[in-house]
This record gives C-alpha cells, sequence and structure tokens, in this order.
C-alpha cells in the first residue's frame, strides 16, 4: 500500500484524485465510467453494488478544477444533468459536503463510495484508496 | 391494461413507503427529498399572459412542488413528485400528481444501461419539456412557446404509460434513447389549444407513442436531439348534437418531428429546435371541415451567456407558425370570416433575460420579450379574439428557491 502513498505525492501532473473506499475492487476506472459515474448517468459498480457519489459545491474551486481537469465538462453541464434527472424523477443527486475534511471522512465511512481530493490532504491507506484513470 | 390506476397505485405505495422510512431514517442515502417554490410577476402593454398582466401585472403565475425518490435495490427505484401550478386562467393551482413511476434497470454499464419505467412519467421531448416547470432548469422564465406552448400543457407534461430507456456508448461519446406508450391526459386546456374552444364533448380514450434520441459528443459539449411523436385523441360528442360547435365522433390525430441542436463551451451555449407538429381534424369535422389536416411550424434559436456562476444572459428568437403554408395567417383568418385575427396564427418573439444566483438555493430572472404575433397567448386569459392586440410587450420577473 505504500506506493500509493508515495505516488500520490509524487503526482503532480494530475492536480486532484480520485478517491474511493476500500471495499470497492476497482484499480482502475476508465475516464468514461468517472463522468458517467459523477453524472449520476450510472448507479451501479460492475458488481451491482450502487455507487454513492460524494461531491463539493458547485462553487468550490476544487470541483470546479476536478470537473473541467478530470472530467472535461463544465460544472454548470453536471448540475443541468442532475436537475433533469432528479425533477423527473429519473434519477438522485450525489451527496454534496461541505469541505476536504468532510469528503474524506464519508468515502471513507460509506460503502461503495467515489470522491476526490486535492493531492496537498494527506491520506491514510487504510480509510480510503486513490484510484487510477485510463 | 388501465395505466391510470397503476399510477394510483404507484403514488399510494412510494408516499407511504418513504414516508415511513424519511420519518426513521433520515440519514439515509436511499431516500431523497427535494422541491421548490417558484412565484412569477408579468405585465404587458397589450394582450394577458398569466392572467390580467396588461392592467397593473399579474402575480397570478406559482409553480411549487415536492418529490421523493427511495432506492429499493440497487437495480429498482420509485419516484414521485406532487404539483401545484396557478398560472393565469390556464392552470389554477390544485395539487396534481406530477410523475409517480417505477424505476427497473436491468442493464448498468457505461456501455450499455437499460432499463423500463412505468406510471406517470414525464413526457421526454426535446430538450426542456420534462422539466418545463422546473425553473432552474430551464434558460428563461418562459420556455420558447412555440415548441412549448403552455396551453396544451397537459397533454405534454405527464403521460400514464411505459418507458423503455438506454444510455449507450457509440464513437464520440453516447446516446440516450427513450421510448415512449402510454395515454396522454387530455382536459378541457387541451381542447382549446386545438380546438379554440371548449368544446360541448369530450376526450377521452388516448394514447401515444414518441420516441427520443440524444446524441451527446465529447461529453455534451455537443448534443444533437430527435424526437418523434404519434398521439390519437379520441373525441365523443355531447349530448346536443345542434350546437354550432359540436364535432363527428373520431380521432384527432397529431403527429410530432422535433429536431435539437446545442453547443456548450464554458461562457456560452448556443440552443436551437425545430418542430413539425400536423394535426389531423379529417374524423371531427364540424368547423375542420374547412381546414382538415395542418402543419405547425416552430422554431427558436437561443444565446445563453454566463458571466460566472451567479449572473447570465439570454438572447433568444422564437417562430411560431400555426399554418406553415399560411405564415400570416391570412387564409385561416379569412376562412373563419376573420372571427379570429390574421395575427392569432402566429407569433415572433424575441427574448432578452437575466439570470442572478445570489446563492445555490435562489435564481432570480428578469425578461422582455417583443412580440409580433398572438399564435400562442392562452385563449383562456384571452377570451376575445378580436381585441387582441398584434404589437405587444411583456415584462416578467421570478424569483425561485429550492431545497
Amino acid at each position: 500500500m505504500l506506493y500509493i502513498v508515495l505516488g500520490l505525492s509524487a503526482g503532480q501532473a494530475l492536480a486532484d484524485s480520485v478517491i474511493v473506499s476500500l471495499d470497492v475492487k476497482a484499480q482502475a476506472i476508465n475516464k468514461n465510467f468517472l463522468l458517467a459515474a459523477f453524472a449520476m448517468r450510472i448507479t451501479r459498480w460492475p458488481d451491482g453494488r450502487p455507487i454513492r457519489v460524494f461531491v463539493l459545491p458547485d462553487r468550490h474551486p476544487l470541483h470546479q478544477r476536478f470537473v473541467k481537469q478530470r472530467l472535461q465538462v463544465f460544472p454548470y453541464q453536471l448540475r443541468n444533468n442532475w436537475d433533469r434527472q432528479v425533477f423527473t424523477g429519473t434519477g438522485a443527486f450525489p451527496v454534496t459536503v461541505d469541505n476536504m475534511e468532510e469528503m474524506y471522512r464519508m468515502v471513507s465511512q460509506t460503502e461503495g463510495s467515489i470522491g476526490y481530493i486535492a493531492d496537498s490532504v494527506k491520506l491514510s491507506p487504510e480509510k480510503v484508496r486513490v484510484v487510477d484513470e485510463f | 391494461m388501465n395505466f391510470k390506476h397503476l399510477t394510483t397505485l404507484l403514488f399510494m405505495g412510494i408516499s407511504t413507503y418513504s414516508a415511513g422510512i424519511y420519518a426513521s431514517d433520515s440519514e439515509n442515502h436511499n431516500l431523497s427529498v427535494n422541491g421548490f417554490l417558484t412565484q412569477g410577476f408579468f405585465y404587458t402593454d397589450q394582450n394577458n399572459l398569466y392572467g390580467e398582466s396588461s392592467d397593473n401585472g399579474s402575480f397570478d403565475f406559482h409553480e411549487i412542488a415536492v418529490n421523493s425518490a427511495y432506492r429499493f435495490t440497487p437495480k429498482l427505484r420509485g419516484a414521485l413528485q406532487i404539483m401545484s401550478r396557478q398560472a393565469g386562467n390556464v392552470d389554477n393551482g390544485e395539487l396534481k400528481l406530477d410523475y409517480a413511476l417505477l424505476d427497473y434497470r436491468f442493464n448498468d454499464s457505461v456501455e450499455k444501461a437499460v432499463g423500463v419505467r412505468a406510471g406517470r412519467l414525464k413526457i421526454p421531448f426535446g430538450f426542456y419539456n420534462e422539466t418545463r416547470d422546473v425553473a432552474f432548469t430551464r434558460p428563461s422564465i418562459m420556455l420558447p412557446q412555440s415548441l412549448y406552448f403552455d396551453q396544451a400543457r397537459d397533454l405534454e407534461l405527464s403521460i400514464d404509460g411505459v418507458i423503455l430507456y438506454s444510455s449507450l456508448e457509440v464513437p464520440g461519446g453516447w446516446l440516450d434513447l427513450d421510448l415512449l406508450y402510454g395515454s396522454p391526459q387530455t382536459d378541457t386546456n387541451v381542447e382549446y389549444a386545438y380546438f379554440a374552444f371548449d368544446a360541448p364533448g369530450k376526450l377521452n380514450d388516448s394514447d401515444g407513442v414518441m420516441g427520443r434520441a440524444i446524441y451527446s459528443v465529447d461529453g455534451g459539449r455537443i448534443r444533437v436531439g430527435l424526437t418523434g411523436s404519434e398521439y390519437r385523441l379520441g373525441y365523443k360528442p355531447g349530448n346536443d348534437p345542434t350546437l354550432w360547435n359540436e364535432l363527428n365522433e373520431g380521432d384527432l390525430k397529431l403527429n410530432v418531428l422535433a429536431l435539437s441542436g446545442q453547443y456548450n463551451a464554458e461562457n456560452w451555449s448556443l440552443t436551437g429546435e425545430y418542430m413539425l407538429h400536423e394535426l389531423d381534424w379529417r374524423e371531427l369535422g364540424g368547423v375542420f371541415t374547412l381546414n382538415p389536416v395542418t402543419t405547425i411550424e416552430s422554431y427558436y434559436l437561443q444565446l445563453q451567456y454566463r458571466f460566472n456562476y451567479s449572473w447570465d444572459l439570454l438572447l433568444r428568437y422564437d417562430d411560431l407558425k400555426l399554418d406553415k403554408d399560411d405564415p400570416l395567417g391570412k387564409q385561416n383568418s379569412a376562412l373563419l370570416n376573420n372571427a379570429r385575427p390574421a395575427h392569432n396564427f402566429y407569433a415572433k418573439d424575441l427574448t432578452l433575460g437575466v439570470g442572478w444566483r445570489p446563492a445555490p438555493k435562489w435564481l432570480f430572472r428578469a425578461e422582455l420579450h417583443n412580440v409580433e404575433g398572438t399564435g400562442w397567448l392562452a385563449e383562456q386569459d384571452n377570451p376575445d379574439a378580436s381585441v387582441l392586440r398584434k404589437y405587444w410587450n411583456a415584462f416578467s420577473l421570478q424569483a425561485t428557491y429550492r431545497f
């Protein structure tokens, strides 16, 4: 597990990390899966369990950066997707957390969860796992 | 299969279940409760829009909704929304079941998500129809009325039936598909919209199919949509066949084809939609023998500009021709001995709007409409077509709170 922590501090190219709860089996996540999961278009992990998505508020600088750099869409597009799904009964909102500490805590405590965090936050490999993207 | 009963059962089941869960476990990830309140104000220099707007303005417009969704199992969800909408004489504010559905998703991968929804469903037409009453999903206070006309809203709002849906990974992006079959809601407003009067009999026994495909490229930077539908509204005459406005027993047939396109950049979005809507009154006869089949042609082009998260601007041109072969309405007006003026058969609306989100839960909008023609004005708010004015302006304000 040590290499994950090391890899994290060395990974300057990607400003932020995708984190999942320890029970999530995926070691690496396809970019299309990442967008579909955060857009709440798909709702289950490949093993069939529900995906629990955590995000920071729309105006949070990390949210804006993560959505633009990693998901390669604009925050307003995600917001439009969520609103459209919730108010037609066809989908749900992700859970919005107030800050990175809460993000870290919620992802570590919720089964099947996914979120993101700035590389400046020191992570314990016993609590959350960083996943690579391909 | 009677879809109406299915919807009632679903409503009772889901609401009882959700209320129980909500009371016992408010931290539950499987349950959600959301809603919104919208209040509008409309002022017009001529003609009426959502109430008696041409006198001192009208506050006769609100939209209030509460919805709840529950995930029973990873594959099965239930959701419902109750809504009250007041809109001049078109909607009286009574509580309505907006949707109540069960959603079973067989397959849920990025390559292929497939599922079925049954119950009362929002109608997947174009880009905006499903959320037309939800202020913060609209680009403006009023949606472009040429495509999303408020008059026939009950027909366009929800349908009791089933939808087969899927989201497929395709080269360049993904494809969202919806295929719908069901019984549309047909009330008096629908008669106003398609007959221009409240006919003595009733529209009942209706059904329709609709299909929509939306291709999203590059994470939704480009979206292209195609919607097609065929509706059949059965008309049953009243008791007095001698009335001037009575019609034969038969079906009013509605066919719709709409093309949608959108480009999304960081600070701006360009959206356009084009619709052909064919009305076939041949079986109903009566006053419609004069013009038994007509095609409505509509389009709009809209530019949204986002200065930052809080402020946006909207510019739109919206064009409606109730008879595409008679763009100035002169022939249609003459057929009715000028009972309806020519400008009652088209409308050209130039809209300028501004939106402000001071906080995530609040949205305020202001909007100016400069309109030539009265084609989409509601008869219910303007009962005497002969006093309508061809050129008119509207100013509107809207406040929305969501939770």
